[in-house]
């Protein structure tokens, strides 16, 4: 008579669990990377928002501080705010003298950090808002303001920054959002 | 003597066989029930979910497009300088107009190119020759842009597909399911005061388009996900007293297909350039 060999079957137990363990362990795994994956993606849209809701509120603070504005003068020769820095003859930002945001009650804080500058484009334009391509005066502009006559316009640009303390830098880093926009000021 | 049955060798009685079977085949018709009823979940879920995306992709578009209309290089400009009288691809712009509607599901924008990267819907970068190496256009010392070289596009619905069709370009298709499209334009008649005096869907000549409110119907690529429960949006052809929420809103008739899972969505966007 044979004996059948009984102890030979006594590690299977342990080989199928380890297997189911290993399967379950790559689910459970695999489940976690894609919750890390969205919650990434969630997080950048989320920071995304933050940034242009703060850029957005610099960029709305220097408008307005523009529409309130008697005059505006170059930063050079004055230390009013608001005061513009040189002529907006390129695209690059250069964020080195700027405004940090403290909205127009100079209280205010937000989330992310944010600030401004603004430049010049061009005026006087009289009444109406020019009308020819013409009608630029590129030279005697910069100086103008306080010569020009009662309802003649002045373009400016605004640029905006929002970062997150620390990723700040002078021209527009990929961590940070910039928004540019026209404004202009009707001479009182 | 009957021989003692062994232990080792007792059998399944028959009670038991069908015992067993009985609590067996309850069992998996509730497994069944419960797998059915989470597919169906499942690819409703699905269905729902590819209509939120593809209605927020299509709303952020629009308002991504419309946001450029109306940009000029020079902002002392007046529109109607800036945006002479042109007719190209069945858009017929008046001087000063930015955004014209064509028809129902029409809409054709165009707006200066504010430096070489400027990308129109196709996503290819500013075609003419015009000097923008300077962001605006202010200077006299430099040659002015061309304005023959304003960008337009045009953007509408064409086979269940939004499309962005440009100059001397196929039209390519930028969100896919959508059913219906529908803008409601703010406008008023004077190029000098910024300003929305009233809505309307069909402006007239010449009115100036300040501020859009748009509406996309979405419909969800599979079939058979509404289970016999008509959406709300659907009007009923045999029954002319229930109108559907798409058809109050927009008056276009909307007959559902039966079983195809309906998403509307909306918004509005003011044209930045054109308004205060």
């Amino acid at each position: 008579m044979t004996v059948f060999p009984r102890h030979r079957q006594h590690g299977a137990v342990l080989v199928i669990a380890l297997v189911m363990l290993l399967i379950v362990t790559l689910l459970g795994v695999g489940s976690m990377r894609e919750v890390a994956l969205e919650s990434r993606i969630t997080g950048n849209l989320i920071e995304q928002k933050k940034l242009r809701n703060a850029a957005e509120s610099a960029q709305r603070e220097a408008e307005r501080r523009i529409a309130g504005a008697e005059s505006i003068e170059d930063c050079s020769m004055v230390s009013d705010i608001p005061c513009y820095h040189g002529k907006a003859d390129t695209y690059d930002y250069d964020f080195s003298d700027k405004e940090n945001y403290s909205g127009l009650d100079g209280l205010t804080t937000l989330e992310r950090d944010a600030r401004w500058y603004i430049r010049f484009i061009g005026g006087p334009y009289n009444a109406g808002g020019g009308g020819t391509n013409d009608a630029g005066n590129a030279g005697g502009a910069l100086a103008g303001i306080e010569t020009a006559e009662s309802g003649s316009s002045f373009f400016y640009e605004v640029n905006a920054q929002a970062y997150k303390d620390g990723d700040e830098d002078d021209t527009c880093a990929p961590a940070t959002l910039c928004l540019t926009s026209t404004t202009l000021l009707i001479k009182k | 003597m009957f021989p003692i049955p062994s232990r080792n060798q007792r059998g399944l009685s028959l009670v038991e066989l069908m015992v067993a079977m009985a609590l067996s085949s309850f069992l998996i018709l509730g497994v069944t029930q419960i797998y059915l009823d989470n597919k169906r979940n499942y690819l409703y879920q699905q269905g729902q979910g590819e209509n939120v995306e593809n209605g927020r992709f299509a709303l952020m578009l629009i308002s991504e497009r419309l946001a450029k209309a109306g940009y000029r290089r020079n902002p002392a400009l007046t529109m109607d300088i800036a945006f002479p009288a042109q007719s190209v691809d069945g858009c017929a712009f008046k001087e000063g107009q930015a955004v014209i509607r064509v028809d129902d599901a029409t809409l054709c924008l165009r707006y200066q190119p504010r430096d070489e990267n400027e990308t129109n819907c196709l996503g290819n970068t500013f075609p003419g020759s015009s000097d923008l190496s300077k962001p605006y256009d202010s200077d006299t010392t430099q040659a002015h842009f061309n304005t023959s070289e304003i960008m337009v596009e045009k953007i509408f619905l064409d086979g269940g597909a939004l499309k962005c069709k440009v100059p001397d370009q196929t039209a390519q298709e930028l969100v896919s399911n959508i059913a219906g499209l529908y803008f409601d334009y703010g406008v008023n008649s004077d190029l000098y005061t910024l300003k929305v005096n009233s809505y309307t869907t069909t402006p007239g000549p010449g009115d100036i388009i300040r501020a859009l409110r748009y509406s996309t119907l979405l419909v969800a690529s599979t079939n058979n996900l509404t289970q016999g429960v008509e959406s709300k949006i659907c009007s009923n052809p045999n029954n002319d007293d229930e109108i559907g929420d798409w058809e109050k809103l927009t008056g276009q008739t909307l007959t559902c297909e039966s079983g195809k899972l309906y998403q509307m969505v909306s918004s509005s966007s003011t044209l930045r350039n054109l308004m205060p």
